[in-house]
């Protein structure tokens, strides 16, 4: 494993991974939210939503550093790595969600469904450009 | 890709984990369920749920056999895979926990803990079941 890169690909993730929910659930998904504020707490506990996204990112890096070696640290397996673990990680449990609670709408198990897929793809493709053991 | 050992690593990890979660989620974690605030739905489809678990498993097993050559299809390696895998979606309960209203603690723990156990069983039978 090469620390140093791995310690770079974590700390470049953790923005983009920061950066990436900013956009969808402060912008893109603020109506979504405030038409179910009643499902949600309030207010929300902002740093330890970033701390989350840190120590996420942290457990996807140390994956992908230990496990990808044996299809060559590139691009294509960052991505095929991020589409698994997007899909296992990101979207199956919103659809144990949908399946057992009653209240839990529709709109965010396709918007958490859907935007959770793109964000480990995106931190998929970062991780196959950054991390190498070279 | 060894086809034939890796289908019949899934059936057997198909089957323990539909058993595990039976015990985990409709017995042992239904009363935390029943005591937070969170309305379930009445009408569970448990077939779909099966279906869902089936699917979890399938792509889980997907992963291991594409990312887990590297450090050879044992034990150890299933092992790890699974520890690791788990924890992922254990930060998405953390999320709800943060998110969501009613995500009690307890529920939060219930659920952290036995979708990880889930993986880690997934993970030891892909380790001992599957090889190239």
């Amino acid at each position: 494993m090469n620390a140093n890169r791995l310690l770079l690909s974590i700390v470049v993730l953790s923005v983009v991974a920061n950066g990436y929910d900013f956009l969808v659930h402060n912008v893109l998904l603020k109506a979504t939210y405030q038409a179910h504020q009643d499902l949600l707490n309030v207010p929300q506990r902002l740093g330890l939503l970033i701390f989350a996204d840190i120590v996420w990112v942290i457990l996807f890096c140390w994956f992908y550093a230990a496990f990808a070696r044996g299809r060559g640290f590139r691009l294509s397996t960052g991505l095929w790595f991020g589409f698994f673990v997007g899909l296992i990680a990101g979207w199956m449990p919103q659809v144990y969600s949908r399946l057992v609670l009653a209240g839990f709408p529709i709109a965010f198990y396709i918007s958490w469904g859907v935007s959770n897929l793109v964000r480990s793809l995106l931190l998929g493709a970062v991780i196959g450009r950054l991390y190498h053991e070279r | 890709m060894n086809w034939k050992k890796w289908i019949v690593a899934f059936i057997v990890a198909a089957i323990l984990v539909q058993v595990y979660d039976f015990v985990v989620f409709a017995k042992l974690t239904r009363d935390v369920e029943r005591r937070s605030g969170l309305a379930f739905r009445p009408d569970i489809s448990q077939w779909k749920v099966i279906f869902t678990s089936v699917v979890a498993t399938l792509l889980f097993m997907l992963t291991y056999a594409l990312f887990g050559k590297s450090r050879g299809y044992r034990l150890g390696t299933g092992l790890l895979f699974g520890v690791l895998m788990g924890f992922i979606p254990w930060i998405g309960n953390v999320y709800n926990r943060l998110l969501l209203a009613n995500f009690t603690p307890s529920l939060y723990l219930a659920w952290a803990a036995g979708s990880w156990g889930s993986y880690v069983l997934t993970g030891i039978v892909s380790g001992l079941m599957y090889k190239e």
